[in-house]
């Protein structure tokens, strides 16, 4: 992000463009909510309003970034952003077809290749011991009514 | 009130809370709170949801004492994940995440941990007298605001949070705005209209509040620390000296009692509870402070003032959910559930007619104080012992224990997809420099407060001068205005002082 003039802050620049996108897509998704009078206020006029607000606020952030210096955008760690992201996704698709074994197997594994530094041992004890915690707690204590394999 | 009847209430509530079944009740609820609050990503509403079920086989009063101590368990709890992994166990101790922390990054986690117990239990003690003494009074009081007051009492609440907010005060307002847009996703109470659902069915309800909380807070959190070495390495910092020197209980003092003062305070208006209580005494600390840049840095007052007050809205919160029937957050909806499953609708006759269960609760809630001091300040070694397992399993266990955390409030798989969602928006917030505090709050707020600007409009046919010309909504608003100068007037000081020295 090279700082030329009218680029001082890429970080508000893009936060300012967040909020009013959110703004004008809430906007013009609630277009039809009805209105209603001053007195019987439809359910389309506080959305209304955030949305107005939303947008009002994305745009003086968005000009601060223009006319001010301010800090610039930094790279994404993808790397646990997709990791992490993919084991919750993981852990929705898998508990109910699969029980709560597997799913932890998968989920924990994904957790893991997130982070580095990891000792295969360590790893190992740490995965069964939270696996038989897990079944202590969520299927005997609490009797959450899920599988504990995928062939119970 | 009479001095007599105080001391007949409270005798009776000892009576009860004192017998050995509900003292047994009592404990189970604490402790399993405090462990909960430690561990990260497992709320008290989750296990409340999970344990309203197994209420059912205990007596009224013994249930409801054990859902009353997994919440304040829980504010202690929190404030041991806040303080020693930067992740608040508890939207309540959020804020006690920047100076906690900062301490026990400075060495002195003990002390952070000892004086925030002592905060809580001071603060319990003060709001259980509190609310013996002033229930009833207090009770007619927010019976008289009008629907225009309430509004403007949240618009002060949300303006509390913008300026507590750390860095950017137009991101604040602009998250507040956006949280306050996500909580009217779902249907809409008064028209029964489908708002912002996008045909999607988990959303008709709206969103629950659990999913975003872990996104944005749990998720997201790892997906930061895992990239961040510096904080990740903090964790390992060891644990000694647990008790505060003198120099540092002189100087929480005052801050505990501003703390409670105003904990107690917001606790009892509906929309506020233990999450805009810290909030609000860290601000105020931080305002009255001679060293207001200090803060952030490990000051002792930042962990005694959030943690007072969290622990004193916590308790007099009970006050509208038990007089008026109103639950004022996620939790008291749950204590109204388990009122409800044995038959008791939550309202003014509570207190007339269950004088024993009234009277008992808020009795049990000092006793159950007692115990979290007296057990919580020599277990702190066991909490740290679990917190001290290096992050990159730890990460994993909070991963896990959030995902199932939100998969078992519902046994819904889609609330999942949403934290998975939310977390990948966390992580956008904190790479835009965006705390997701305040975008929280006015998730919290959002339809509270839609359904007063209703109820204010149509109570005024439509003259929406109604909220300055009513004179609490007026001061409420004048508050916000002047809180709002406060902040902006420094800031726009000091940048223009940056722009002249460039020139």
């Amino acid at each position: 992000m090279s700082k030329g003039p009218g680029l001082r802050s890429g970080q508000d620049l893009l936060c300012g463009v967040m909020f009013a996108a959110v703004g004008a897509a809430a906007l013009w998704v609630g277009r039809n909510y009805p209105m209603g009078t001053p007195v019987r206020l439809g359910s389309g006029v506080f959305p209304m309003l955030l949305s107005y607000g939303l947008i009002g606020v994305g745009a003086i952030i968005f000009f601060k970034g223009l006319l001010t210096d301010g800090p610039r955008l930094t790279g994404w760690a993808w790397r646990p952003v997709l990791l992490i992201t993919l084991a919750a996704v993981c852990f929705a698709l898998l508990i109910e077809p699969a029980g709560l074994v597997a799913t932890m197997l998968v989920v924990m594994t994904l957790g893991a290749l997130a982070g580095d530094d990891h000792k295969l041992r360590e790893l190992a004890v740490f995965m069964l011991v939270m696996i038989a915690m897990a079944i202590g707690i969520f299927i005997w204590g609490l009797g959450m009514p899920i599988k504990v394999f995928p062939w119970n | 009130m009479e001095l007599s009847d105080l001391g007949s209430n409270l005798a009776l509530g000892f009576s009860v809370a004192l017998t050995f079944q509900n003292l047994f009740w009592c404990l189970v609820g604490a402790i399993v709170g405090t462990a909960i609050g430690v561990l990260p990503g497992v709320g008290p509403v989750a296990t409340m949801a999970l344990l309203l079920p197994v209420t059912y086989y205990l007596p009224a009063e013994g249930a409801l004492i054990m859902l009353a101590g997994i919440y304040y368990g829980a504010q202690y709890g929190g404030s041991t994940t806040a303080i020693l992994v930067n992740l608040p166990g508890e939207s309540s101790s959020v804020i006690t995440c920047l100076d906690g922390y900062a301490m026990a990054r400075q060495g002195r986690p003990g002390p952070a941990l000892a004086i925030a117990a002592i905060g809580s239990f001071f603060a319990g003690t003060v709001a259980t007298v509190l609310i013996a003494v002033a229930a009833p009074p207090l009770t007619k009081l927010a019976q008289q605001f009008t629907p225009a007051d309430y509004c403007s009492l949240m618009v002060l609440g949300l303006v509390t949070a913008v300026v507590m907010a750390h860095g950017s005060v137009i991101k604040a307002v602009g998250m507040v705005l956006l949280g306050l847009l996500l909580g009217i996703v779902g249907t809409d109470v008064q028209s029964g209209a489908l708002r912002y659902t996008f045909g999607v069915d988990i959303l008709f309800d709206g969103i629950n509040f659990v999913p975003i909380a872990m996104g944005v807070f749990g998720l997201n959190e790892i997906m930061a620390n895992l990239t961040n070495k510096e904080r990740r390495d903090l964790l390992t910092s060891k644990v000694s000296g647990l008790m505060p020197t003198m120099a540092d209980l002189k100087m929480s003092f005052g801050a505990m009692v501003r703390g409670t003062g105003l904990g107690s305070l917001l606790g009892i208006l509906p929309g506020g509870g233990a999450v805009l209580a810290s909030f609000a005494a860290y601000t105020l600390e931080k305002r009255i402070s001679k060293t207001p840049e200090k803060f952030g840095t490990g000051m002792i007052q930042g962990v005694a003032a959030p943690e007072s007050a969290n622990n004193a809205a916590a308790q007099t919160s009970f006050i509208p959910m038990l007089t008026l029937g109103i639950p004022s957050n996620a939790v008291m909806a749950m204590m109204v559930g388990g009122m409800m499953i044995h038959g008791i609708i939550p309202g003014p006759q509570v207190m007339t007619d269950k004088p024993g269960l009234f009277w008992g609760m808020i009795a049990s809630m000092w006793v159950g104080n007692l115990m979290l001091v007296v057990f919580n300040l020599p277990l702190v070694g066991i909490w740290v012992k679990m917190l001290t397992v290096p992050y990159r399993l730890l990460s994993i266990a909070i991963l896990f224990f959030c995902c199932i955390g939100v998969y078992s409030l519902n046994n819904s798989a889609d609330e999942v997809l949403l934290i998975a969602l939310f977390g990948v928006v966390g992580y956008l917030f904190h790479k835009l420099d965006c705390e997701p505090a305040p975008m929280l709050l006015g998730f919290i707020l959002g339809p509270m407060m839609e359904t007063y600007l209703r109820r204010a409009m149509l109570l005024a046919r439509g003259d929406s001068t109604v909220f300055v010309t009513s004179p609490l909504s007026l001061t409420f608003l004048v508050m916000s205005v002047l809180m709002l100068l406060l902040v902006v007037v420094p800031a726009v000081r000091k940048t223009r002082e940056k722009a002249f020295q460039e020139e």
